[in-house]
């Protein structure tokens, strides 16, 4: 492992000012559950990690017209808080799965987001929550949406000193049904796939559907097509049953030493359609009727 | 030994604690003063002539001590057919051959001085698969073998064939014949702790290396040759081993690193370690044999077995371990699982430019017992009898010589199988839950249960040694790696002597205190040793009565002298009823020595400690130390027929498994495990269950998700993100197991054992379970969604088209 200073900033400016001292050749560090990796194998040879810990404004947790959450939130409170498991249950259940309970002590959303691997848990729950995401850096702040954060593998529309500060999903409304769902070979493992589901209802007719997929396109994915086939319909057996087959279409899963194209399409397909089912009964407990 | 005090029951691991609080010390843990480390430089092709090596760069960086190929070093052969180099010249075979090695005074150093190493090769044509290797035109491997003469094919020179009655015939006059092929993937042992040794001379050119081995004494043997290779004729060396964080097979052999280390310290005169990470632990070490198993099995018209027909090819990869020699434990249930009159096994060993392979926990069982199993429950859907009662059917019973000439004396098989199914609840389930996608399977094991011959010696000693507090160590040849040894030998040393556990210390791992064993494997370890310490005790505990005979009337009375003075109106008893007792007059329990004729009168009686202190301080005193070996009455195979009783017991065992199939996703949940093991008599609850459960999850990676998958030679997972082993969220459904006491005479109690059986049959009770709940019968292993998924929608096609020819048939009418 190459080595590498190590700095803690107290504020965003200090941190700022870090990375343009360095020219490029550093980056942030938040829990360190990727960055740390990657530095070891040698495919990521920063001269200084910027440690984002000390940064008090990166964290805490907001209630405003819906949820503004700090970067550094750890994914351990996304599965634990009922701040979260409460209003956004799809988002808690992907922290629950995440890693391992030694890593979700450490690993932070922020850091899972800017990581922007495809298959990053918390990405499919907070795309169906049309996430808004606060970049700050020297120049200022901005905010994007979280579909257009992510631009492939490892890529994100943050640039070099761009800090994700905060997140911000709004206030479900009513009827909201939500669901996440992640395939793997084993219970603690990066998703061979993973899904979510958020469905607004007005009696059996759905007003509002949001898909999101992942590991199964280079970028954590909206599903819009599925999406517009199911905004006003009415969900039953029929439209669930034509689900699989739209989904494996929007899709472009590739076949690695974990699993095949052809599973992914596969298992993405049952999984949206599971995800929908799900996100049903929590709109309606016992809402096995609605789409009788 | 009438009434057993600790044995049978629960006592906390002496290794325990240490090891829980982080304070044991495995190899990685131990510094040596002046010690450098070492690093290999691994082959970058499967199968290329090395044409250079240059070695300039790596020499020149500072921190760097010593820069070694196999061109400024001594030739050292290693392996069981002495076909592999400690360092390669002139060609590499595999991914993982070592073409140089440097010694620098960090591990950064030295891992920066590897990358400096420039090698040239030329890359000659490989051989992935025993298909390709066997094709007539392939490429040798090995051009000659290590005898030097020019060989003609890719055989590795180690057969394996074995027939017993009429196979031909008893195929004519079977009224049921099932054939199908099984194949099983390189599994890696998944250590926690990875493997590693330090090696350091002495000034008189001894070595003592500090290595990760199951194989203390042979490897003391190897590493005697190497220092022979390396013109240090006479030298001796001492193999210490420290705490082993898993082995599971990978310590049986001795490894090229271990030389490297052993040449490095050599050449530099300091201590070099060489200890493995994980991705070296997955591409430089040894997994277990992929297997390809083509068999046959037929029954007569009441499901009696008339035979069975096994060929095997194995995939060596490119060198020769003990590895080669798992065909003999393959025979085993091969010939010998359920009464089976005729018998046909044939295996090819074949050289490829694959990693090669070695021994793993089952040593060749667990490939076996899931071609048999799998093709077990075949048999019975055809010839129409539950695969149970087909079991039951063809169950072997105690004192019965099989084909091979095992004697088998305790047999709890049927047992096994009733209690399995009990647990199952067999006859609701099995064939109803078809329609949830739910279904339970079982599958039998048949294994050595008392050690196994597989050298000419197959023995083990241990010394016993008593203090002056009545303390007791007992030195052992035989290897702690997480089984439980230590627990099991404490046990046994504390019953059969007569003190209590606390007061027996287990030393293990170092040639120059613990006497010779054989090795750590073949589920022996608690067998051997605990039968050696029962040896060892008797003499002990004659001597003591021995010393009884002479001290003990004088203790009695000076502490009930002293008694007197100390405690007004007590009043002694008078002694001269007792008379002058001999040795054969006294027992030893609890730590006390007293009367075997009066065991309850507190004031006879002699605290061990006392006794002893009273034989050592005075003038031609002594000290207790006794010894014992043992070797069990068994045979070697006799190398032309692979017959011969090579056990002294044999142990059966049956699992079970409830499963749910996801007909979309292909997804197996387990719902409920259960297995029945013979273990002839429990020495340790807790631990005993402790390797059952181990076992039963490891054999649960190897049925699901476990494979070391390779590219051309290449290993595309060699790290626990892509090579999923199976962890502690995965076993969210209970497991029951019932250990069935058989009591076996040769065993240390009755003991017989249990190390390896516990993942032999887990992959087979699996996959039936898997045809019972959805109909499909997964052939190769890991029993991946993707293939079960696959299967279905085959069987959904099938299915279609013949309702769709049956239409096409009835519409032609
Ligand atoms: C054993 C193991 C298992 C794992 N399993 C999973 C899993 O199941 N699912 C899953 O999704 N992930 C998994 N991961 C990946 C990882 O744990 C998560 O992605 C985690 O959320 C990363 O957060 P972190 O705080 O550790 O990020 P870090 O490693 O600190 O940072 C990751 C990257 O993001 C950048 N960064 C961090 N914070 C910010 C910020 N606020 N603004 C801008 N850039 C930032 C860093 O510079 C770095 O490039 C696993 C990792 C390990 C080691």
């Amino acid at each position: 492992m190459k080595k590498f200073d190590y700095h803690r900033p107290q504020t965003l400016k200090e941190a700022f000012r870090l990375m343009e001292k360095y020219k490029g050749r550093a980056r942030y560090i938040a829990g360190g559950t990727d960055i740390i990796v990657r530095v070891k194998k040698g495919v990521a040879q920063p001269d200084a990690l910027v440690s984002l810990r000390g940064i008090n404004e990166l964290r805490g947790v907001e209630r405003g017209r819906g949820l503004t959450f700090g970067s550094m939130t750890l994914v351990r409170e996304l599965e634990s808080d009922p701040v979260f498991s409460t209003d956004f249950p799809a988002l808690a259940r992907a922290a629950a799965v995440l890693a391992s309970p030694q890593i979700r002590n450490v690993a932070t959303v922020g850091g899972n987001l800017a990581n922007a691997a495809p298959s990053a848990d918390c990405a499919p729950p907070l795309l169906t929550l049309e996430a808004q995401l606060t970049l700050e850096g020297p120049g200022g702040k901005r905010e994007v949406s979280i579909d257009e954060f992510f631009q492939g593998p490892g890529r994100t529309c943050c640039d070099a000193i761009e800090i994700i500060t905060r997140i911000t999903v709004p206030a479900p409304a009513n009827k909201t049904g939500m669901a996440f769902l992640k395939t793997g070979r084993v219970n603690q493992d990066i998703a061979l796939a993973n899904a979510a589901a958020l469905l607004v209802m007005e009696n059996s007719v759905c007003r509002k559907c949001r898909l999101a997929v992942g590991a199964v396109a280079p970028v954590p994915l909206r599903l819009k097509t599925v999406e517009s086939a199911i905004e006003g319909r009415k969900i039953d057996d029929e439209l669930l049953g034509q689900i699989g087959a739209m989904v494996e279409h929007e899709i472009s899963p590739i076949t690695d030493v974990r699993t095949t194209e052809d599973y992914r399409r596969v298992v993405t397909g049952v999984m949206v359609g599971r995800a929908i089912r799900q996100a049903l009964q929590n709109v309606y407990p016992g809402g096995q009727e609605v789409f009788r | 030994m009438s009434e057993l005090q600790f044995i049978g029951k629960n006592h906390s691991r002496p290794d325990g604690p240490d090891k829980a609080a982080g304070k044991a010390l495995y190899i990685h843990d131990l510094v040596r003063p002046g010690m450098l480390y070492g690093k290999i430089k691994f082959s970058e092709y499967a199968h290329a002539a090395i044409k250079h090596i240059d070695t300039s760069r790596a020499e020149k960086l500072p921190g760097v001590r010593a820069v070694i190929t196999a061109y400024n070093t001594p030739e050292i052969r290693i392996g069981f057919i002495k076909d592999n180099f400690a360092l390669k010249k002139d060609k590499v075979r595999q991914f993982r051959d070592e073409v140089a090695a440097v010694a620098a005074v960090d591990p950064e150093t030295a891992a920066e001085a590897v990358d400096l190493i420039e090698v040239e090769y030329e890359e000659l044509p490989g051989v992935f698969s025993p298909d390709e290797a066997l094709r007539a035109d392939a490429p040798l491997i090995h051009e000659f073998d290590s005898r030097g003469r020019p060989k003609k094919d890719n055989l590795v020179p180690v057969p394996w064939n074995f027939t017993a009655g009429d196979v031909e015939k008893a195929k004519q006059l079977s009224a049921v014949v099932v054939e199908d092929d099984f194949d099983t993937p390189l599994v890696q042992q998944s250590c926690m702790g990875t493997a590693g040794c330090i090696a350091e001379f002495d000034l008189m050119n001894n070595l003592l290396i500090h290595t990760k081995t199951q194989i203390p004494f042979l490897a003391q043997n190897d590493f005697n040759a190497a220092l022979t290779a390396m013109g240090l004729k006479g030298r001796s060396t001492r193999v210490i081993v420290p705490a082993i964080g898993g082995s599971f097979g990978s310590g049986l052999d001795t490894h090229a690193y271990e030389y490297i280390a052993i040449l490095l310290a050599y050449t530099t005169g300091k201590p070099v370690k060489i200890v493995f990470n994980r991705h070296e632990e997955f591409t430089a070490l040894s997994p277990r044999q992929a297997t390809r198993t083509h068999i046959i099995q037929g029954c007569d018209a009441n499901g009696r077995l008339t035979f069975r027909d096994v060929r095997m090819v194995l995939d060596n990869g490119a060198y020769t371990s003990w590895g080669a020699t798992t065909p003999s434990v393959m025979m085993l249930p091969i010939s010998s699982i359920y009464r089976v009159p005729n018998v046909f096994y044939q295996t090819t060993i074949v050289y490829t430019n694959n990693t090669y392979c070695q021994a793993m926990r089952g040593y060749g069982n667990p490939q076996a017992a899931w071609a048999i199993e799998s093709n077990m429950d075949q048999l019975a859907e055809k010839a129409g009898i539950d695969p149970y009662e087909f079991r039951m059917i063809n169950a072997n019973v105690p004192n019965e010589t099989t084909p091979m000439g095992l004697n088998i004396t305790t047999c709890g098989f049927s047992d096994c199988l009733q209690s399995v199914a009990r647990e199952l609840d067999w006859r609701e389930k099995r064939g109803k839950g078809r329609s949830r996608a739910r279904g339970v399977g079982m599958a039998s094991l048949f294994h050595v249960g008392g050690a196994a011959r597989v050298y000419r010696s197959d023995g083990t000693g241990v010394i016993m040694k008593l203090d002056d507090f009545g303390n007791v160590s007992i030195s052992s040849g035989g290897i702690e790696m997480g089984q439980g040894f230590t627990a099991a030998l404490t046990a046994a040393t504390a019953e059969a002597l007569g003190v209590s556990p606390d007061r027996v210390t287990v030393i293990t791992g170092d040639t120059a205190i613990c006497p010779w064993d054989v090795g750590t494997h073949a589920s022996r370890g608690a067998f051997t040793a605990c039968n050696a310490a029962i040896l060892a005790a008797d003499k002990a505990r004659q001597k003591i009565f021995e010393l009884a005979a002479e001290h003990f009337m004088a203790r009695v009375s000076a502490n009930l002298e002293r008694r007197m003075k100390k405690q007004q109106g007590f009043q002694a008893p008078n002694l001269d009823a007792v008379g002058n007792p001999t040795a054969s007059d006294f027992d030893l329990r609890q730590n006390f020595v007293f009367l075997k004729d009066r065991p309850d009168d507190p004031l006879l009686r002699v605290p061990l400690d006392e006794l002893l202190r009273e034989a050592h301080y005075r003038q031609q005193g002594t000290i207790i130390v006794t010894e014992a070996f043992y070797d069990p009455c068994h045979e070697m195979l006799d190398p032309k027929t692979c017959r011969g009783n090579i056990s002294a017991a044999y142990v059966f065992g049956v699992q079970g498994a409830e499963v749910e199939v996801d007909e979309e996703t292909g997804k197996v949940t387990v719902l409920k495990f259960a297995a029945a093991h013979d273990v002839g008599k429990v020495l340790n609850p807790q631990t005993l269950k402790g390797q059952i459960y181990g076992a039963i999850v490891q054999g649960l990676g190897y049925a699901l998700c476990e494979e070391y998958k390779a590219h051309r030679g290449k290993n595309l997972n060699p790290n626990f993100l892509d090579y999923k082993i199976l962890s502690a969220p995965d076993v969210d459904f209970p497991i029951h197991v019932e250990c069935i006491e058989t009591d076996d005479r040769q065993g240390p109690f009755g003991a017989k054992g249990v190390g390896e059986p516990g993942l032999v049959p887990t992959a087979p009770a699996i996959a039936n379970a898997v045809y019972d709940a959805v109909g499909v019968r997964i052939k190769s292993l890991p029993i991946t969604p993707e293939k079960v998924l696959a299967a279905l929608r085959e069987r959904k096609n099938k299915i279609a088209k013949e309702a769709e020819a049956a239409k096409g048939g009835s519409n032609v009418r």
